[in-house]
């Protein structure tokens, strides 16, 4: 594997904003709104605040199909492709989704449950198969390798890693990259059971963090060869490269990240290697930071040591919340976007960060300089996944 | 591609590795003989040293996938903590009974009963996560999902990470469990479909790259095509549907992802040089020497447009 892995667009839709530029305008703005939750209903005494994009059409059959096809529609535009050259070329579809579209299917199940009349062939289909990279495919009459990662909260990185892996292989010559999750019942009152939910705006790295706030959306990379781009003489289309990606497991604990961070450790180290970097280019990390006490002391531990206490670190959770299989391709988006603007955002509406977890966030805009960014995602099974992402010279 | 293949697990309701290799020996295997469970029987043996409380947190769906793992690294021998070890887990369904019991728990006992061991239960790397922590595995952990796509898909990917140098071996896993809501439906509709599963299973291969020196299983090599390529004395069709010749279905039942027991089940048939043939009616099995030739297997691809081929050699 020695090829390039450029990435020539790049599409998003969260609470944020329904667009990329919508939502660096909303970043360096410090505007966020978490909110009671509207399409979902359900009955708890009291009410955990989600980043959930509004105008929604709750009837649409598969919510996280669409926030999908509404940012690869974004991504395919910028990046000068239209759907013929889809159809030619060797692509690839790898999209993660924290349960394949499976906790969307609550209302199905409940019919099914009732035995109301749903044929064997439609529940099959469409309660087990949330295989959404295949959905996305047909959309566009694609032919090639359709994966859907579900790796939990680190699938959306974990997609644009193996989606450059398949491009350095020369396995296809572009592949549709991202992840994408709707906020279902299940999920909302899973995570509430599991007690890592706050009740208040999600504060990464504060001293009184207490927890996460739940989010939904999609980001789609455009990954392409080198070969692909000369082939349709799109070098200009360039935004930037996929350098380096690693992943690896702590085998520690189900939930728990290893009080250490050595599977982070491990990641962050052979990311960089493959990129041939070393800690001193990295401009800046978008932290996988989601609020909760545990993640926040051991991510912040590891990048003060790896970097350096003085690492500029961005969270941008606190913007769209916690979009689970979503989170790492909206945060590869934003790491792009910040490179290329030279700034990376400000946190929101607060500046008591915990001395525990070693980074300081930026409380106001903050210019950066350089050429590479890590983006982070720590996920449920001890997963550590890692992205170098260069910017165009 | 290729990778080399060294060793393998099987869980399923013929039995593990061990008791399909005597199965073979016989010279024929009637269909009404076998086990008629859709489930499979789950009992680690001690020598795994997996630590009863580990266990019980694990669903059935994660039991299968860890205790196939288990039977393969035995049979590989491989130390998992002396060697680059990645994990890629496949599943066309993925966590269904821990998924339906959370949606049950819902619907019976309210929106703030839910029990946080069903949710975290039914996240779908849960089988891929109890795999690392069962055998102190540290390296990629990849699960996935893509229909009839998955072994495919799975060992691309194996293949991608041993060339690169990621790691030198994969644990590779493909199964599917099945759910008494499949019983269900098919009582509540009336129908005899055959898009419904039958029976469950899990398949662990442990793969390294295709030059490697020893190999005890020898060469799997994958590739797919646009068109059908005619079947061939030692291939047989693996799909999903019985209508399209899911020819072995009838020993390990119907499930999704029965195409990985099936490519393993061929590289033990090379290796024994003994290859169960079906009668034309279907009701038995006979079992006859090879003479070192190359087996494949063919399924269908998940956009109906392509065809998966396998082929078990020796080099």
């Amino acid at each position: 594997m020695s090829t390039e892995c450029y990435i020539t667009g790049v599409g998003c839709i969260s609470k944020a904003g329904r667009n990329v530029s919508e939502m660096m305008s909303c970043l360096y703005g410090g505007h966020r709104s978490p909110e009671v939750p509207q399409r979902m209903i359900y009955k708890l005494p009291k009410h955990y605040p989600v980043f959930e994009i509004s105008g929604v059409d709750a009837a649409i059959d598969n919510i996280s199909l669409h926030f999908a096809e509404i940012a690869t529609a974004e991504a395919l535009k910028q990046s000068g492709i239209d759907e013929r050259l889809l159809q030619q070329k060797k692509v690839g579809f790898v999209l993660g989704s924290s349960s394949g579209c499976f906790f969307n299917k609550e209302e199905y199940y409940g019919q099914h449950r009732q035995a109301d009349a749903i044929s064997a062939e439609y529940f099959a289909d469409v309660l087990f198969k949330g295989n959404i990279a295949h959905h996305l495919a047909e959309k566009y009459a694609a032919h090639g390798m359709c994966l859907t990662i579900s790796n939990a909260c680190a699938s959306g990185t974990d997609a644009i890693g193996l989606g450059s892996q398949l491009i350095k292989s020369g396995e296809c010559d572009i592949v549709i990259a991202g992840g994408c999750d709707e906020l279902a019942r299940m999920v909302y009152l899973g995570f509430i059971s599991l007690m890592n939910t706050s009740e208040y705006p999600c504060k990464p790295f504060s001293a009184t963090r207490s927890g996460l706030n739940l989010g939904e959306g999609a980001g789609i990379c455009v990954l392409e060869s080198a070969a692909s781009l000369e082939q349709r003489h799109g070098r200009e289309r360039v935004l930037g490269t996929i350098a380096g990606y690693a992943t690896c497991c702590d085998s520690y604990h189900v939930t728990a990240p290893e009080p250490d961070g050595r599977g982070l450790r491990t990641a962050l180290a052979s990311a960089m290697q493959q990129a041939g970097l070393t800690p001193s280019e990295i401009a800046f990390v978008n932290a996988h930071g989601t609020g909760t006490t545990e993640n926040d002391k051991v991510e912040g531990k590891v990048l003060a040591d790896v970097f350096g206490s003085d690492v500029v670190v961005s969270a941008t959770k606190a913007y769209t919340g916690h979009t689970l299989g979503a989170a790492g391709a909206l945060e590869a988006i934003i790491s792009l976007q910040c490179l290329l603007n030279g700034q990376i955002p400000a946190v929101p509406d607060y500046d008591d960060f915990d001395p525990e977890c070693r980074v300081t966030l930026a409380c106001s805009n903050r210019r950066i300089e350089g050429q590479y960014a890590c983006s982070t995602s720590l996920a449920f099974g001890g997963i550590n996944s890692v992205l170098v992402i260069g910017k165009t010279k | 591609m290729k990778l080399a293949v060294n060793g393998i697990g099987i869980v399923s309701t013929l039995g593990t590795v061990d008791s399909i290799a005597e199965l073979l020996q016989q010279s024929q295997i009637s269909v009404a003989s076998l086990a008629s469970s859709a489930k499979v029987s789950l009992n680690f043996p001690s020598e795994m040293n997996i630590p009863g409380g580990l266990v019980r947190r694990m669903s059935h769906f994660a039991k299968m996938a860890v205790l196939s793992a288990g039977y393969a690294l035995v049979d590989s021998e491989l130390d998992c903590r002396a060697k680059r070890v990645g994990i890629i887990e496949g599943s066309v369904y993925g966590p269904i009974t821990s998924g339906l019991k959370a949606f049950d728990e819902l619907i019976d006992f309210g929106d703030d009963k839910i029990s946080p061991t069903t949710f975290s239960g039914s996240v779908f790397n849960a089988a891929a996560t109890y795999l690392s922590l069962a055998f102190g595995i540290q390296g990629p952990i990849l699960t996935q999902t893509a229909g009839a796509d998955t072994l495919y898909n799975s060992l691309t990917m194996a293949s991608l990470w041993l060339e690169s140098g990621m790691v030198d071996y994969v644990i590779l896993g493909v199964g599917d469990e099945f759910a008494d809501y499949f019983s269900d439906i098919t009582a509540t509709n009336g129908s005899n479909s055959k898009s419904l599963p039958t029976s469950e299973g899990w398949t662990t291969l442990i793969v390294s790259r295709a030059d490697a020196e020893k190999t005890a299983y020898g060469q799997l090599e994958f590739d797919y095509s646009e068109q059908f390529v005619a079947q061939t004395e030692n291939q047989i069709n693996s799909f999903w549907n019985e209508d399209f010749g899911g020819e072995w279905n009838s020993l390990r039942g119907a499930y999704p992802a029965g195409v990985a027991f099936d490519v393993a089940l061929l590289l033990l048939a090379r290796k024994l040089q003994r290859f169960p043939r079906q009668s034309a009616d279907g009701s038995e099995y006979s079992v006859s020497d090879l003479n070192g030739e190359a087996l494949s297997c063919c399924n269908h691809a998940e956009s109906g447009k392509a065809f998966f081929y396998y082929r078990c050699s020796a080099r």
